[in-house]
């Protein structure tokens, strides 16, 4: 008899999890279930890349395999490492024999609601900007031909993607699982969240609070840029690091002299994990970050109007930090669906 | 009831006049009910100083310094024959032309029966097209991600790359390295060649030939690149709107 209670309880358990899957026909597979925190909105999601199970694990699988790369030495996660909120922590992003790419790893966190990808918007979907690193000379410096040609070879592969995209392995399962996978890398449960969105009035400290209302306060303008449930405005800003800038940044794509030194506004979320910071990860840490807004940054034609400099005194400073890292979410960095 | 009789037969009579006037009237565009498939051969070569030059062909420019030219692929789009009475029809969306290819230089293409005069096409891809996503394509079409035009950095494509080699300083060695890569939608050009008139029929496939001269590549109507001052374009650049001027001044076009 307890036996058979057993099995029954087991059963309706089974029953429930099932029940929550939807499957999609067209697809042949089930929906991958994406969490989305409170006060987010739901990210959108291309008609021709719905997001199923097969399709995250096909992607997440290429993401941490080295196949991608010319010597089967470096993969998507070798620059973008989980605990550090898919950075690298290097200045510059580091690629195949050691080769030294042009820009700062940027974070993935929440990258399904980006607008454009890569620090000068080159790339308008993650399944176009999937493309970039592999064949960068930088970073994989691979040929798709390659790829195709090893992933063929491989049966475990074969079989993921005729189960993800009912295709043999091709640039299109390549592009499309990856931008998948990165999809579902949505954070959204740090203490800031807890306090603004979830109801949670003790979850930040004082001093966060403080830093809070710093940070959304007009003399210092941070929100002006790094604004909404994503910290970015998903604009293009000149920050005024230079007076002359080596690499173009947005003018790189555009031609246009007036986007000469605008870089895309990075989202501060999991900021604490993801130094050095800016697009060539010229500042170690956040006390530098502040102390260059503070100093209401270099001339450029092409500066933002909002910097225009700021005092604030220590205490300030270390409140400001203090909430910076209130943007941390634990569960996120250490989110074991994250890793194959 | 004679006088409807009259009437239906007049009008049956101008139906069957307006329909053999329409059958007797040459094709004048796309999705012309009158294309009766047949077939052009095109093919693209390249010449220097009126010769037939190959892919690594050591061979001298205008300067007398050596040059060997090591790649070469370049897009044509919207192919048009011009039809001899008036009106054009279009035979291809885009090619690749790949002189690194053993087959990358000709091509057969289905075109109307009929009797032309011209052809136009594309130099480059246009904003519609260079705006696909590379990943989409079979691999053996000419916008696939495989065929390695694709500038993955800036999600569009090359229109034309050019990479070889020269002697810069006269010392015999050809190691200057050049590497001309031009593509963005303002250097897309529609070119338009006049030809002897050519009949396509359907046991007779004229053949469409582009010529491309490498001299005028490099000493042409926009201005000279000098392989060893202005080594490369990789955007879109004086040098690449200079570069891509030259190469469409650089074809022309003849049939047999």
């Amino acid at each position: 008899m307890k036996r058979l209670l057993t099995i029954l309880i087991l059963f309706t358990a089974c029953k429930k999890a099932a029940e929550k899957k939807t499957f999609i026909a067209s697809e042949g597979d089930y929906q991958y279930h994406l969490t989305i925190p409170k006060g987010f909105p739901l990210p959108l999601i291309p008609v021709d890349n719905e997001l199923t199970e097969s399709r995250v694990l096909l992607g997440k699988t290429l993401f941490y395999d080295p196949i991608l790369s010319l010597d089967s030495s470096v993969s998507c996660a070798t620059c973008h490492r989980l605990n550090l909120a898919f950075t690298d922590g290097q200045e510059l992003s580091k690629g195949i024999v050691n080769r030294t790419g042009i820009r700062n790893t940027p974070t993935l966190t929440n990258i399904a609601y980006a607008f454009s990808l890569m620090f000068d918007g080159g790339a308008e979907t993650l399944e176009l900007q999937a493309l970039a690193p592999i064949a960068d000379h930088n970073e994989m410096n691979s040929d798709m031909n390659l790829v195709i040609e090893r992933l063929k070879k491989n049966k475990k592969y074969i079989s993921l993607f005729k189960k993800a995209y009912q295709r043999e392995p091709d640039a299109f399962g390549i592009t499309r699982s990856i931008a998948a996978f990165q999809r579902t890398l949505i954070s959204g449960n740090s203490p800031f969240d807890k306090y603004y969105f979830q109801g949670d009035t003790t979850a930040l400290s004082a001093s966060e609070q403080r830093g809070m209302k710093l940070f959304f306060s007009e003399s210092l303008a941070c929100s002006e840029c790094h604004s909404g449930f994503n910290f970015t405005n998903n604009h293009f800003e000149n920050n005024g690091l230079y007076t002359v800038y080596a690499d173009a940044g947005r003018a790189r794509i555009t031609n246009l002299s007036s986007d000469v030194g605008k870089f895309k506004v990075p989202t501060l979320r999991n900021a604490e994990y993801t130094s050095p910071y800016m697009h060539n990860g010229s500042f170690s840490s956040l006390e530098e970050v502040i102390a260059h807004y503070a100093s209401g940054g270099k001339n450029h034609v092409n500066k933002s109007v909002l910097l225009k400099g700021f005092n604030i005194s220590e205490t300030e400073k270390q409140d400001l930090i203090h909430f910076l890292k209130s943007l941390s979410d634990k569960e996120f960095l250490s989110n074991k669906n994250f890793i194959p | 009831m004679k006088t409807v009789q009259n009437a239906l037969l007049f009008f049956l009579l101008l139906l069957f006049f307006a329909s053999c006037e329409k059958k007797l009237k040459p094709p004048t565009g796309e999705g012309n009910a009158s294309f009766i498939p047949a077939y052009i051969k095109l093919r693209a070569s390249f010449h220097h100083s009126g010769n037939h030059f190959s892919l690594n062909q050591v061979v001298n420019d205008q300067l007398g310094r050596a040059i060997k030219i090591e790649l070469l692929k370049f897009y044509i789009s919207n192919i048009h024959l011009h039809f001899l009475q008036g009106g054009t029809v279009k035979i291809e969306d885009v090619l690749l032309v790949n002189f690194n290819q053993s087959a990358g230089a000709e091509f057969l293409i289905k075109a109307p029966i009929g009797t032309y005069h011209g052809v136009s096409f594309g130099l480059g891809l246009d904003a519609q097209q260079n705006a696909s996503d590379p990943s989409t394509f079979p691999a053996t079409h000419p916008l696939s991600v495989l065929q390695n035009t694709y500038w993955t950095w800036a999600t569009k494509y090359r229109f034309i790359m050019l990479d070889g080699k020269g002697d810069g300083n006269g010392d015999g060695n050809l190691n200057k390295l050049f590497s001309y890569h031009a593509g963005d939608d303002l250097l897309y050009n529609t070119l338009q060649f006049s030809t002897a008139s050519f009949q396509v029929k359907t046991k007779q496939i004229p053949t469409v030939e582009i010529k491309l001269d490498i001299d005028k590549i490099f000493f042409g109507s926009n201005g000279v690149i000098d392989f060893v001052t202005e080594s490369s374009t990789h955007a879109t650049n004086p040098t690449a709107f200079k570069f891509t001027g030259n190469f469409a001044d650089a074809l022309s076009l003849s049939t047999y």
